[in-house]
């Protein structure tokens, strides 16, 4: 197995969002693996982003109040 | 606050997303715009009542976000970003309200009653999401705010920094330095959110 490419903090913050494509998303866990002290660091971060996208989750079923579909009532048909 | 701008231009975050980001929205050209707009309502609650902290308060927020909306509904470009659109309209809103002063710093606030705390999941999940509810809470307005956009509502960088008129390098800096941030305040609260105890 060859040594890890280096990745950057802008490719490990996608990581955390989701936004690499596969070959990177690969590189930055081939990296995490070859450096335990920065891996501590992004599972915590990742951890975190988990807890965040579950945020106010319950928020989203709730039913729309009746003066919010009043509103949208008054826009023209067309 | 550095937060007094003038009223944003909607053209421009319209401009900004005219190509490829309609699929995020899932907008179809021929659906009526009530509907659209009705199907953004949850995320628009969501993030004001995440950022001020008040049910009722964010409500209103949304009410007149809403009723700006559907007057100038006209100057919104079908397939275009709506999200993003509206998102630029509650922010207007909020910092409105906020230079009315008839609000005082809701920003800046933070209230001891946590009753509201959004949650899921079973009661480790609850514990867990108000610790991080709390310390978002303990986070400058702008770093709160970044979070809200991208992590919880799940906006792209560009999305982001079109809502919130800054470069994408600036959303991706600030972004990084409110992740650090809200770890910190995580571990200050004695939550071990990082590692496995080691």
């Amino acid at each position: 197995m060859k040594s890890p490419e280096r990745v950057t903090d802008d490719e490990i913050q996608e990581y955390l969002d989701d936004r690499l494509p596969p070959e990177r998303k690969r590189a930055v866990e081939d990296y995490l693996a070859a450096h335990p002290e920065r891996a501590v660091e992004v599972k915590a971060l990742m951890r975190q982003q988990q807890a965040l996208r579950k945020l106010g989750s319950d928020i989203l079923d709730e039913p729309i109040p009746d003066r919010f579909k009043e509103i949208l009532g008054r826009l023209p048909t067309k | 606050m550095g937060k007094a701008r003038g009223l944003v231009d909607q053209t421009a975050v319209a401009e900004t997303h005219k190509e490829g980001n309609s699929h995020l929205s899932g907008v179809q050209e021929d659906q009526p715009m009530g509907e659209l707009l009705a199907r953004e309502i949850p995320r628009l609650r969501r993030y004001a009542r995440l950022l001020v902290r008040d049910n009722a308060y964010a409500d209103d927020l949304v009410q007149e976000c809403l009723v700006r909306a559907v007057s100038k509904f006209h100057t919104y470009t079908r397939g275009t970003n709506l999200r993003a659109w509206l998102f630029v309209i509650l922010r207007n809103v909020l910092i409105n309200d906020y230079n009315r002063g008839q609000r005082g710093p809701v920003f800046c606030e933070i209230q001891d009653s946590h009753a509201n705390v959004a949650i899921a999941g079973g009661q480790e999940q609850h514990l867990l999401l108000e610790e991080v509810r709390d310390a978002l809470d303990s986070l400058p307005e702008d770093h709160r705010e970044i979070i809200l956009l991208v992590p919880v509502e799940g906006l792209s960088y560009e999305e982001a920094a079109a809502i919130l008129e800054l470069p994408v390098g600036t959303v991706r800096s600030r972004l990084s330095r409110a992740r650090a941030g809200l770890r910190e305040a995580l571990e200050q609260r004695g939550v071990a959110h990082g590692g496995d105890g080691t």
